[in-house]
């Protein structure tokens, strides 16, 4: 990773603080819902899970992380990548958050 | 694996593609749930001001009383059915990732629906014999067209989990359930005698009630109440050991043959169906990560609690019949005024998710956003729900003790709640952003 991604890389995750669930009202960083993070050149790709499978706020969520991230300096395109593996738990959430 | 924002994960290459859409090709029009919505609030009020009208006769048991029959109709078919069926126009994206299949035959179904109870109770307030044939027709199109509607729709559904099986059932009763009704509307100024009515009557509304009412309260609670509680690790067992029971219990219900023994073994299936569903509740209110339960859940446990309690006193009721009104009034009251407290919650759920959803979310990422439950004050949404709450006691007390003041009294507090709950909900939708 060149100096100008990881960059880049550490700024998509602070956006990614801006995307919140509504319902808990809490953002998916603190919530353990982003898996990953990666940055190749202008183009981030973010791994992203639910509190549960068909959760309705899914397209809110992947929207507001396109959104958010496609404003990060230096990020040209955006992939919002909704994964299921692992099985998010509440013990991914940040300590004390929940 | 987890990756906080203390410790990034190494890049991960992806290949190129365009950025995904915003907006999902099956998200729900908020205008097909909000006119269902709109509709039910509305003969939720009519309900709760004809409960202080007919408070006299309540109190003296009188069940076959066209004036009571056109009240119970406001609260079920007006109230809890409309609620029902708008829900789901906004819940089926989410439970089989499938839209309703004809919106515009969901709109028809609505106003046909509307109009049918119009028709049907006013004809049975005036005894005006015509007039009830025309409300008990829109409302079979009612049901069936909806029934078609969601049929339609599940077959296109990939999978098919709890939900998807609950509503199938669904489906069989939206069908079953208005037969019998028009069958009862034909004979209603009949000469049967008072406990072949009284049998038809129970399985009619039973079928009705369990068969619709309770089975999509099922396959719903068992996708939402884990998302809205954030509760992990609860079986899902009982939710499946309540299904099969009460779709038995109701299909037998709903059989024009067998008598006694067919109404014993039906409503052991449905008790022990009911309480197998109120075991799951149970279970996702206990394994929940967040402690805190906002007023729509609050409201909704305890229509859950009042369901329990009717169902202590169903085997009472029912064993006694006609042999003893009073109670038979008193656990209708009961177990109708339980489901209406479980749907007034539920309003606080979905309403503001549908207004948030449309209004609020597009704009996640680019500004603050509010969260869902910041749409409305918690305080008053908590005194809706008291009010609503201690108009349901009132009532269920002096029903069985046979005391008309204060099931007026009682009434005028279930009328408060839901003239509250209207200003509420109404205050809600008309959010928009800054």
């Amino acid at each position: 990773m060149t100096e100008a991604e990881q960059l880049t890389h550490d700024r998509v995750w602070a956006a990614l603080r801006h995307v919140i669930d509504p319902e808990i009202g809490l953002d998916i960083v603190t919530l353990g819902l982003v898996y990953g993070v990666g940055v190749t050149g202008g183009t981030a790709a973010i791994d992203f899970s639910l509190t549960t499978p068909g959760c309705p706020m899914e397209h809110a969520i992947r929207g507001g992380i396109l959104q958010s991230v496609g404003r990060v300096t230096g990020v040209e395109e955006v992939h919002a990548n909704l994964v299921w593996e692992p099985r998010w738990h509440p013990g991914m959430a940040e300590p004390g958050s929940l | 694996m987890h990756a906080s924002l203390q410790a990034p994960p190494a890049a991960i290459p992806r290949p190129a593609a365009p950025v995904t859409s915003v907006s999902p090709d099956n998200a729900p029009s908020p205008r097909l749930p909000g006119v269902h919505f709109a509709a039910a609030l509305a003969f939720f009020l009519a309900g709760a001001l004809g409960l202080v009208l007919v408070a006299d006769e309540l109190a003296t048991g009188s069940f076959f009383v066209p004036r009571i029959v056109a009240v119970v109709h406001l609260f079920v078919l007006g109230w809890i059915i409309l609620s029902i069926f708008g829900a789901l126009c906004q819940f089926l994206p989410v439970a089989v990732g499938q839209r309703l299949r004809w919106e515009p035959l969901a709109y028809a179904g609505c106003a046909a629906h509307v109009g049918g109870i119009v028709c049907f109770v006013s004809a049975l307030v005036g005894g005006n014999r015509g007039l009830l044939y025309v409300g008990a027709a829109l409302l079979s199109f009612s049901f069936v067209s909806f029934a078609i509607n969601l049929a339609a729709t599940l077959l296109r559904a990939s999978e098919r989990p709890l939900t998807w099986w609950t509503l199938a059932g669904t489906a069989i009763f939206l069908v079953i359930t208005p037969a019998y009704g028009v069958a009862l509307a034909m004979n209603l100024h009949g000469d049967a005698a008072i406990a072949e009515r009284f049998a038809t009557v129970a399985a009619h509304a039973h079928a009705g009630i369990i068969g619709i009412v309770f089975l999509v309260m099922v396959g719903v609670a068992h996708r939402l109440l884990p998302m809205f509680l954030l509760s992990h690790g609860a079986s899902e067992r009982p939710a499946w050991i309540s299904l099969a029971l009460l779709f038995a219990g109701a299909l037998v219900l709903s059989a024009p043959w067998g008598g006694g023994p067919k109404l014993a073994v039906a409503f052991a299936l449905i008790a022990m169906g009911a309480i197998a569903f109120l075991v799951q509740g149970f279970l996702f209110f206990k394994h929940r990560m967040r402690k805190a339960i906002d007023p729509g859940m609050r409201l909704a446990a305890a229509g859950l609690i009042g369901i329990a309690i009717a169902l202590l006193i169903a085997p009472f009721a029912l064993g006694r019949g006609v042999a003893n009104l009073q109670l038979l009034v008193g656990y209708f009251v009961a177990l109708l005024g339980a489901i209406s407290l479980f749907v007034a919650g539920h309003y606080y759920k979905i309403v503001p998710f549908i207004v948030w959803y449309h209004r609020f979310g597009p704009l996640v990422g680019i500004q603050k956003v509010p969260k869902v439950a910041e749409l409305y004050s918690e305080k008053l949404a908590l005194l809706n729900g008291a009010l609503l709450v201690a108009g349901w006691l009132g009532l269920v007390g002096s029903a069985f003790a046979g005391f008309a003041p204060g099931l007026r009294g009682a009434a005028v507090f279930f009328v408060a709640g839901a003239l509250m709950e209207i200003a509420m909900i109404t205050a809600i939708a008309r959010r928009k952003p800054a």
